[in-house]
């Protein structure tokens, strides 16, 4: 464990030093620091032009949007290599390569890519909840504190478990990945519109099937008492740990399927 | 004793079609015609340690797909396939700690990063000792001259300053068996005497098994002791190389190229 822990440093370092072989690589934070500004802006101009929505200020909807945000920003820091697998690794027979080296596939694979700029959407993230969170009132107290770190986690285990979903299902259709968006960029998208207002066959499907609701709107709820019980804010961790679970499964099916078919 | 071992080694391969004929585009979309196409139909032999063995055969012939067997990358549908004692497939890790694998088409060297990076990456993919290390990158950076390459990122380097710069990686932690898929693919001249030079060295003085697959006829016949012929997923000939020559060959003193081709057609390949 603590030798394969040691190999993903490695692939991480190997990955960093890459990048600063190109010259411009400071421009690329940057650039990605300019997007992530960019992003939130929509809530900003919308709500400072019509004002709240009933209960729901800009400063709700900007905490659900960050910590949705901050999620993904996690898994897709420290699972890249899985979020680029389906498009690089596959097509080019360079899984080959991983199989013949006696450390773990999942290891190697999420390492396989690494971006330092990638961590300022996080990083946004996190500035925004914190602000979001002073403007609304909230009491930094420790159960509210944990429910947030859990929810984070929860949420940064369902992207990462979609990141390893689709590299699992990309074993069998190597293109036709798309509907991989539904799970990224449309629950990103969901958490922008106040969740009671979301029609009930939509909510359902961003509870049970993909949980971005339970790891994002419960925890917020509970902390921000917004109604509903508190403990359902505790979900959000389980609820992305069984999402991740079944992302495995199907990695592990689809890596059966490639040694036993050949790319 | 043998240390490959391989029986009744059966693998085929779903290969999809397209429809034929008018709207073929369209109706290839939606339906799918399979074929099953048999890429090796029971291959057996074995090995000792120690053995320099060529695998030739024309392309598409299952080569690959046996090498890929052997290194644990893919499973067989029947028969069984030993190495070292165990099933490359079924214990992945410690099968492939054991071995080493040289694509001569793809590289397994980070391509942005000064190869001495590289080196220190697979030290800790293989667990390798630091004074080990020390020792065993520095000998073979000698063997294979590219101690003044060390610090170039891979991409800059020549395919020849490459390709011996991937040799020196597969044999960093000291593998039992070596397995060279085209290694001189694309080589010059003097880069593949010095390949098949130090392949030879390496040989004698470690003792590891070498099996390698070419198009490369003067690579078989420098190196290998054993030439196997591998033609629509059967074995077809396996034991010295002389003796496929003497076999072959119509007239003395005539080309090897010409020897092979003659072969191939005779066993309609």
């Amino acid at each position: 464990m603590l030798k394969e822990f040691r190999v993903y440093r490695q692939f991480v370092r190997i990955n960093l030093l890459s990048g600063l072989e190109y010259k411009g690589w400071w421009l690329m934070i940057f650039q990605v620091l300019v997007a992530t500004v960019g992003d939130p802006l929509a809530v900003i101009l919308v709500f400072s032009r019509f004002g709240n929505i009933g209960a729901w200020s800009m400063e709700r909807i900007l905490l659900m949007y960050a910590m949705a945000f901050t999620a993904y920003g996690l898994g897709e820091t420290l699972f890249r290599g899985f979020s680029y697998f389906p498009y690089r690794m596959i097509r080019s027979g360079d899984f080959d390569r991983v199989l013949l080296r006696p450390k773990s596939l999942f290891v190697q694979v999420s390492a396989s890519f690494f971006h330092i700029h990638r961590a300022a959407r996080p990083f946004m993230g996190l500035c925004i909840i914190i602000w979001s969170l002073v403007r609304l009132d909230v009491q930094f107290t420790f159960v509210n504190v944990m429910v947030l770190i859990f929810a984070l986690a929860g949420g940064f285990l369902t992207y990462a478990g979609v990141f390893v979903l689709s590299s699992g299902v990309a074993f069998f259709t190597i293109n036709a990945l798309d509907w991989i968006h539904v799970l990224t960029s449309a629950s990103r998208e969901v958490v922008r519109v106040p969740t009671p207002y979301l029609p009930q066959a939509l909510r359902h499907i961003f509870i049970f099937v993909m949980p971005v609701l339970v790891i994002i709107y419960f925890p917020a709820a509970a902390i921000g008492d917004w109604g509903g019980a508190y403990w359902r804010g505790w979900l959000a961790l389980p609820a992305g740990a069984a999402f991740f679970a079944a992302g495995m499964l199907f990695w592990r099916i689809g890596v059966s399927h490639y040694k036993s078919t050949g790319s | 004793m043998a240390h490959i071992e391989l029986q009744e080694i059966r693998k085929t391969y779903k290969v999809h079609e397209r429809p034929t004929g008018k709207w073929s585009v369209l109706k290839g979309a939606f339906i799918r015609n399979t074929k099953i196409v048999q890429a090796l139909g029971g291959i057996s032999f074995s090995a000792n340690q120690g053995e320099l063995v060529g695998l030739i055969g024309p392309n598409g012939a299952g080569k690959s797909t046996t090498v890929k067997i052997m290194s644990g990358i893919l499973t067989p549908d029947s028969g069984t396939c030993l190495i070292h004692g165990r099933m490359p497939w079924k214990e992945r890790k410690a099968h492939v700690a054991d071995i080493g694998v040289v694509f001569g088409q793809r590289t397994q060297l980070w391509w942005d990063v000064p190869i001495s990076d590289s080196f220190q990456l697979l030290r800790d993919i293989y667990d390798i000792p630091k004074g080990d290390f020390q020792v065993r990158s520095q000998e073979l950076a000698l063997a294979l001259d590219i101690e003044g390459l060390l610090s170039t990122p891979a991409r800059q380097l020549s395919l020849g300053q490459r390709m011996r710069c991937e040799i020196a990686a597969a044999l960093l932690h000291r593998p039992k068996l070596l397995f060279l898929d085209e290694p001189t693919i694309g080589l010059d001249a003097v880069s593949k005497l010095a390949l098949r030079a130090f392949l030879k060295e390496e040989n004698k003085q470690t003792g590891v098994t070498v099996l390698l697959t070419t198009h490369d006829m003067d690579d078989v016949d420098a190196l290998c002791n054993r030439v196997m012929v591998i033609g629509h997923g059967q074995l077809l000939y396996d034991g010295a190389f002389d003796g496929l020559k003497e076999q072959y060959a119509t007239y003395q003193g005539q080309d090897i190229d010409e020897v092979i081709a003659a072969m191939y057609k005779e066993l309609a390949l």
